[in-house]
Parts: structure tokens; sequence; C-alpha cells
């Protein structure tokens, strides 16, 4: 079985709640046991919350003046936070998930919050699309134009 | 106890925090606009949060955006700088209802010391010495009467004025007579609002400001006074310390009388008592108090060795001061220079840039506070000063010459700056005479 293959098949049982696999090929033998697995949905809601941001990294002035960016890479569909606080992909009061990924958003629809003083600020899509993947954990803190959501 | 701070401000003050932090072994949060990307202020502090765009209203004059970066940074503790939101009443009451440590005065301290009317009572009660004037005027026999008590020049304003409008000055009974209702027609037909009011006019005033510094536990201290004469459109271009212009006797009643003015207050942390001095340097009058740290704090680091940021960040965490006024020694002269971003030979217009080359002067005595480095832009949306150089010497002609030394050393290109015009100021004669009043720039010719 080719790279390709293993990981098209990894991908497809990334939603599904089997914690373990064999597959038998003609000349080979797959097992692949990930231990204690819940759906995607739930995961998000697990993750613990860093307390620190992430650019709270040493500076290296070595490599250039300006403290490197600690932030993905923005792109042109990207959606990106006008608010500074802690990021969730979650309503606060129905507790669901604003979207799953591959869901389409259009634009103006509220798609995560960023929670600061109380203050549930939420994102709203500034363009329509298809989500592709979330660029932020759960629990994330977040700054101003920081890209949180990719979309197709 | 303070563990984490956040600057809220940006350039040169924003680094001058950091380093206080970090001599007092405090984690930094430092915080920037869109327009700061490149701002050497995010790489030394430990830890950075973009807050908004260039304007000012969307980043550092932003309270909820600067609170909500100090909680997910977790800091503690918000020291606000100069300028932005330093003497913001509001800010100072958002950072105490969200649980932080604002590094300055508490609201009612900011809002006592921004209320004019306020500001002149207290101070009166703690026997400071004000301009003497009126209430409303009624009519031109009340300004008699009281111009006739306080002595002539006096000072015609509009209460609802600004801008020079409805303002006269008068030297005699018949000025007064022939003035009150032009002036009282012209603000009524300017604000909307006849109401005037008098003050004694300080012809040819000296600017003389008192750094002081309390604590919470209401010991209240001086270092000494700066003289801030030399200034244009109010903004303060040299200081220095102890003032050229006054005699022993004034120095002395005015730290003494800007103490009291401060305990009178309940005041805590650093903070400036700025007063009047008149030409012949007899009498001096409060304005106002400045409840932050300023600009021109480092001249009187350099004669008293006391760090004023670490002494305010102390204060705020509610430790008593280290030392008592007769644990202060005064050394020596020191000048401030601001170098700003500005073209002295086209009316000081402002010239923002990219810095294609930047050296610092060096050697005894010498001291440059700046957020500028080989390569990086000035951006336009905010103030121009781009370096503050320092100089300290023996006596004031030692300053001088060091200063004059130090100007020739400064490399600045790519842009113009103020560098040329004090090299002219420093070699005037009435500057070296130390006789400079605040009307020193109208007559100097660049």
């Amino acid at each position: 079985m080719d790279i390709k293959r293993l990981q098209a098949l990894l991908k497809a049982l990334e939603p599904s709640s089997a914690s373990q696999i064999e597959l038998t090929d003609k000349s080979t033998r797959i097992f692949i046991d990930r231990g204690e697995v819940r759906p995607v949905d739930e995961r998000a809601e697990l993750a613990p919350a860093p307390v620190a941001p992430a650019a709270d990294a040493p500076i290296d002035h070595a490599v250039g003046m300006m403290r490197p960016s600690t932030q993905k890479p923005a792109q042109k569909n990207d959606i990106g936070s006008k608010h500074i606080g802690f990021f969730s992909r979650f309503n606060p009061k129905s507790k669901k998930q604003y979207f799953k990924l591959r869901d389409t958003v259009k634009e103006g629809d509220v798609v995560a919050i960023v929670r600061a003083m109380h203050l549930d600020q939420e994102v709203l899509a500034d363009k329509s699309g298809k989500i592709v993947e979330v660029l932020v954990e759960e629990g994330q803190p977040v700054e101003y134009g920081q890209p949180l959501i990719r979309l197709e | 106890m303070i563990k984490k701070v956040l600057i809220a401000n940006r350039g040169e003050i924003a680094l001058r925090v950091i380093r206080a932090c970090k001599e007092l072994g405090l984690k930094t949060v430092s915080v920037h606009s869109t327009a700061d990307e490149k701002s050497l202020h995010r790489s030394f502090a430990d830890q950075d949060v973009c807050i908004g765009e260039p304007a000012s209203a969307d980043s550092y004059l932003n309270i909820t955006r600067i609170i909500a970066a100090a909680e997910i940074t977790g800091a503690d503790a918000i020291h606000p700088g100069y300028g932005f939101l330093s003497e913001r009443a509001r800010f100072s009451e958002a950072c105490a209802e969200a649980g932080i440590n604002f590094i300055g005065p508490t609201k009612q301290i900011i809002e006592m010391m921004g209320d004019k009317a306020t500001a002149r009572e207290t101070m009166k009660k703690a026997g400071v010495p004000i301009i003497p004037g009126t209430g409303i005027l009624t009519d031109v026999s009340e300004a008699i009467a009281v111009a006739k008590k306080v002595k002539y020049p006096v000072i015609l304003k509009a209460t609802a004025g600004g801008g020079g409008r409805g303002m006269r000055i008068c030297e005699n009974d018949d000025d007064l007579r022939k003035f009150f209702e032009i002036a009282s027609n012209e603000a009524l037909n300017a604000f909307g609002n006849a109401g005037m009011y008098m003050e004694k006019y300080i012809r040819n005033p000296h600017h003389i400001e008192v750094q002081i510094l309390g604590d919470k536990q209401g010991n209240v201290i001086h270092l000494g006074e700066r003289d801030c004469s030399i200034q244009r459109k109010h903004q303060k271009l040299i200081e220095e310390s102890p003032s050229p212009f006054i005699s022993e006797k004034i120095r002395k009643k005015i730290r003494e009388a800007a103490v009291r003015g401060a305990k009178e207050s309940g005041y805590f942390g650093a903070g400036t008592m700025e007063f009047l001095v008149d030409d012949n340097g007899d009498d001096f009058f409060f304005i106002e108090m400045n409840t932050r740290i300023q600009v021109e704090h480092t001249v009187s680091e350099m004669i008293t060795g006391v760090d004023l940021v670490k002494a305010q960040i102390q204060a705020a965490d509610g430790l008593p001061l280290p030392f008592a006024q007769k644990d202060l020694d005064f050394r020596g002269h020191c000048i401030e220079l601001r170098i700003n971003a500005e073209d002295p030979s086209r009316d000081f217009m402002p010239n923002p840039g990219r810095l294609t080359g930047f050296h610092m002067p060096q050697g005894l005595g010498v001291r440059v506070d700046t957020h500028c480095y080989v390569d990086y832009t000035i951006p336009q949306n905010y103030d121009s000063m781009i370096a503050k150089l320092i100089c300290w010497g023996r006596d004031r002609s030692e300053a001088i010459a060091r200063c004059k030394r130090c100007l020739d050393e400064f490399v600045i290109d790519g842009i113009k700056t103020t560098i040329p015009f004090h090299k002219r100021v420093m070699d005037d004669k009435t500057f070296i005479e130390g006789k400079a009043s605040t009307g020193f720039l109208a007559t100097f010719k660049f």
C-alpha cells in the first residue's frame, strides 16, 4: 500500500469513533490503534485552554531585529480576528459548534466567538466559502488581525 | 504584588518602561498597532499583542482592546506611559474594574487635577500660589476693582473660550473699559456665550515644573525642578534641571509648594506640578498638575540617580518610598534635547520617512532614549519625536558643551530633524545666559 492510500485511509477515519482497525491487503497487513477516540466535535471541547499565547517565546536577536510572528501566515481567504481574547468555536448559549469542517458559510454568518472581559465578541465571516481549516486551537488567545478560519 | 506589566504605549517610552520592568524582575507585554509592526518595543517585551489599526482610536486609545490584551496575557498591571490614555480617568477606572493595577493615579485624582477649578481650589487650600483672577464678571467696574488689587497687566478671557478669541491683554483702566465689551461680543459671536473672567497676565513667563514622587502611605518628596521654557506651540523642545533662571530662594519655595500641593491631593506615584514664574523671577503660580510620567523625566533622573519609572511601579504596588527627601543628592546639571522628525527650516513641518543611516552619540554623561534603528520607517500616524538626547555635566556649561559635541556626533540620515535647530540654540546668548522665557522661540531666528 502506498503512502497516499494510507493517508487517505487515515483521513477517512478521522470523523469515526472507531478506535482500532485492521486491514489486510495482498501483501500488507495494517493495524491502527488510536486509543480512546472521541468524535471531532467533542475533541474540540476537551482541548485545554493554553494559558500563555504562543508569542511567549524567547527572542533571538541574532536572526534579526524583529520578533518573528508566531501566527500562521494569513491567506487571502482567511477569516481574521477583529477582537482580542480567547477563541471558541462554540455558541456560548446553545453550547453547540457554530460550524463543522467542510460546512459552507455565508458572508455575515457568525463562525466563532472571541471572549474577553466577560464579553463574547462574535467573529463574522467577511466572505462566503467552505471551511477547510481552523487555524487556532479552542481556547487559544488571539490578537487583532490573527487568521482564525481558512475558507476554500 | 505586580508580576507582569502591559505597556499601553509605543516608541521610546515603551522601551523605557520595559527597561524598568526588567530590572525589577517583572515580565512585560507590549501592544502594537498594524502601523508599528516594525517597532522596537515589540521585540524587547516578553510578549506582544497586536491591538488594531493605525488610527489611535482603534489601537492605543482603545481601552477595551488594551484590557483584553492584558487579560489574554495574564498581565496584572498596566503602565500607560505618557500621552494616549495616560491621563484618562476612565482608563484608570476600567483597569480597576478589571482587577488590573493601573500604574498611575486613581480615577478620582485624575479627575480632580483635570478639572482646572477643582485643581485651583485644592492648591489654594495647600497654600500653593495660583494666578489671581475672578469668577464670571458682571461688569467692567468689577474688573477694574480686581485689577487694582492684582496689579496690571491683566488678561480678559472668555469662559467658553479657546484659540485666543475673546482674549485681551489690558495694561490699565482705560484698556479694560475699551476692551471689556469688544471681547465679550467676540466671545458671544464665537462661542454663543458672552461670559468673561479675568486673570493677572504674566508677561514672558518661564515654565518651571517640579517632579514629585509619592507613595500610598502619604509620603511625598520632590526630585527638583525642570526649566521647560523653550517651547513651540506649547510643545516643549528643550528641558533642563536645575533651572538656570530662578534664584535659590524661589527654587526652595517652589519645590516645597509642589510637595504641599501633591500631599493635599493625596497623590502617589510620579507626577509633575507645573508653574509659571514671572520674568523678574519674583513670583510663581501653579498652572496644572500632570498625573503621569513625562517625556522630560530623564533630566530629573540624571541629577538624582533615581529611576522614576521603577519608583512609579513600586508605588503602584503599595511599597513605601525607599528614600526620604534628605537622602536625595542633586548632582550637576542635565539638559534634554528633543530630536523630532520635523524640518525646522520649514516651520517644523513633520517629516516622517525611512532612516537610511542612524548613529547615536556616546561617551561620559550621555544618554539617548530612542526607538529608532537603521532602516526603521517612522510611521506618519503618531508623534514626531524620534529620540531624546540627554546630556549631564558637572555644571551647566559642561552640559551645554556636551550637548554640542553630541549633536555633532548624532547621525540621522533619510529625514529632516531638529538637530540643526538645537545646534543654533546651544550657541544662543539668551539660552547660554539661562534667561529664555516661553517667548524665546517667537524672537529666535532660524
